[in-house]
């Protein structure tokens, strides 16, 4: 469950990036964050995982409210949530089984735990065969596959993706968002910033489109609604 | 915060093997910390030794006593029981002027046909050789010594070691300011070093923060890295300073023979202490200095 009430976010150089949001996204939904470039998504997207503060405006996230957050509770707002990134941020000295364990390592997790756990969300990005391999020798939509491992390990109640499928191929973005997609169907809110005209259109969800910092539309099987 | 013993053994390998994956950082992080010690050990032993110098210089500094030829002979021990009367003196031996003729045959070694003859006429006078608890009572020592009846002169060299005592003063104060300014710019290049290791690892490190890592699960890790790159450093500078000292050694006692230097084993244990932990600790601080900036996400 995301809640964002009168959020408005204004740089210190005096760029006003959002002015005035009001959003609530329910668990389970999918959602797309679209709009042109410097509309706000990154900002929005960043202001979700605490990156960044606004500047006024208050954000509930999970049950943690991100106004009265805490400098140490920063970590356990940011396990509630599964994060991908659109240039993947996988460990480069870490193996892709290590890199879906790590998210398990810094929860404590048990280690016979993390024997169980790693494997099966492989399987389900279909990465079984390339565990030991690191990122530099797979493919962006592999890499892209262990960081959606790595997202979903902790079981998270929501999932957010900034661009996920901007570096990677058609076919290969159809992948990753299918794979989002089943993912939103076991329950997992997913919430998505995106250029990605074909997809947002055929996927047929809500459709949240941002422009000069303020949501100019909010349609539910929208469209992506804009020409590039 | 209470770590889980899984994660305290996933914190020492994790600094462990990225000692090795990022070996050429470690290896010149390990090189300041052994460049810096090498020359802390320098001074460290230098003022150790300058120390021992001048606890030698005041151990065997004394003050001679001439006693008058006109006083006959048998009357020679009673000043010596008024001498010991007097406070401070720690011992009070006598020299007769055979000795003294003997000690300066002695001295001359080969030459010392020179003093044929003097056997018969010796011109030497006997003397008192007289030790102080303290080189500072000396003054007023020499004050009542020169009171006792019989005493022709009263010589000292007190002036001399006056200022010899003042020079191996300021030496040693001043390689203490060094060292302690060597042991700040150690700090400053270490954490620049390592700095540069963490630099490189930004990204490292900013992912961990996202996957929601907390501060100490990734400072750990860093921290532990620094601890054992100035252990190693400790180590081998331990190793090179050793060697290089009894080397040293060697050579000063080929050429002096003046006074006695510390030899390495006596201040072995001292070292490797002062090594050990300085290396660990710099290795420590300079990690969590460098890494605390990149955990503002």
């Amino acid at each position: 469950m995301i809640l964002l009430t009168n959020i408005s976010k204004t740089y210190s150089n005096g760029t006003i990036a959002l002015n005035g949001i009001n959003l609530y996204i329910g668990k389970g939904e999918f959602a797309f964050i679209v709009g042109p470039s410097g509309a706000g998504k990154s900002t929005l997207i960043k202001l979700l995982m605490r990156e960044e503060v606004p500047t006024s405006g208050n954000i509930i996230i999970n049950n943690f409210n991100l106004n009265s957050l805490r400098r140490r509770e920063v970590p356990y707002l940011r396990r509630s949530m599964g994060i991908v990134f659109q240039d993947f941020r996988l460990l480069p000295n870490k193996t892709v089984y290590e890199n879906v364990a790590f998210a398990m390592q810094i929860i404590e997790a048990s280690p016979k735990e993390i024997r169980r756990q790693v494997p099966y969300l492989l399987g389900l990005v279909g990465l079984s065969n390339k565990a030991k391999m690191y990122p530099h020798q797979l493919s962006g939509g592999e890499q892209q596959r262990v960081a959606l491992a790595r997202a979903l390990i902790n079981n998270p109640a929501v999932l957010i993706a900034d661009e996920p499928t901007g570096n990677l191929d058609p076919d290969t973005a159809w992948d990753i968002v299918k794979l989002m997609h089943d993912i939103n169907k076991r329950g997992t809110t997913v919430v998505m910033a995106t250029h990605a005209k074909e997809i947002v259109n055929s996927m047929k969800k809500r459709v949240i489109a941002l422009e000069n910092g303020i949501i100019v539309r909010d349609e539910e099987k929208g469209v992506y609604g804009y020409e590039i | 915060m209470v770590m889980k013993f899984r994660t305290i053994r996933y914190c020492l390998k994790e600094g462990f093997t990225s000692i090795w994956t990022n070996r050429l950082m470690s290896l010149a992080s390990i090189g300041t910390v052994l460049a810096c010690l090498i020359i802390f050990g320098m001074f460290l032993l230098f003022s150790v030794n300058l120390n021992y110098i001048g606890a030698q210089v005041q151990e065997q500094w004394e003050i001679k006593v001439f006693i008058d030829e006109k006083i006959p002979s048998h009357e020679i021990p009673i000043i010596g029981e008024q001498i010991k009367k007097i406070k401070y003196i720690k011992a009070c031996t006598l020299e007769t002027k055979e000795q003294a003729l003997e000690n300066y045959k002695k001295q001359l070694g080969e030459d010392a046909y020179i003093l044929e003859g003097f056997d018969e006429f010796n011109p030497l006078r006997d003397s008192y050789n007289i030790n102080l608890d303290d080189i500072r009572y000396a003054d007023q020592v020499v004050q009542q010594l020169s009171e006792i009846p019989g005493i022709a002169k009263v010589k000292n060299h007190k002036e001399f070691v006056d200022r010899l005592l003042k020079v191996t003063e300021f030496v040693r104060m001043a390689s203490l300011w060094i060292m302690l300014l060597l042991a700040c710019i150690a700090v400053f290049i270490i954490s620049n070093t390592i700095k540069l290791a963490v630099f490189a690892r930004r990204k490292e490190i900013n992912i961990m923060k996202f996957v929601g890592a907390t501060d100490w699960f990734i400072r750990w890790p860093f921290i532990i890295e620094g601890m054992l790159i100035g252990l190693i450093g400790a180590l081998i500078s331990l190793l090179l300073v050793g060697y290089g000292y009894d080397y040293i050694l060697k050579l000063i006692y080929q050429s002096m023979n003046i006074f006695k230097l510390r030899s390495f084993s006596e201040i072995f244990e001292a070292l490797a202490f002062i090594f050990i932990s300085f290396g660990i600790s710099i290795g420590a601080v300079g990690s969590a200095i460098s890494i605390r900036k990149y955990l503002r996400v």
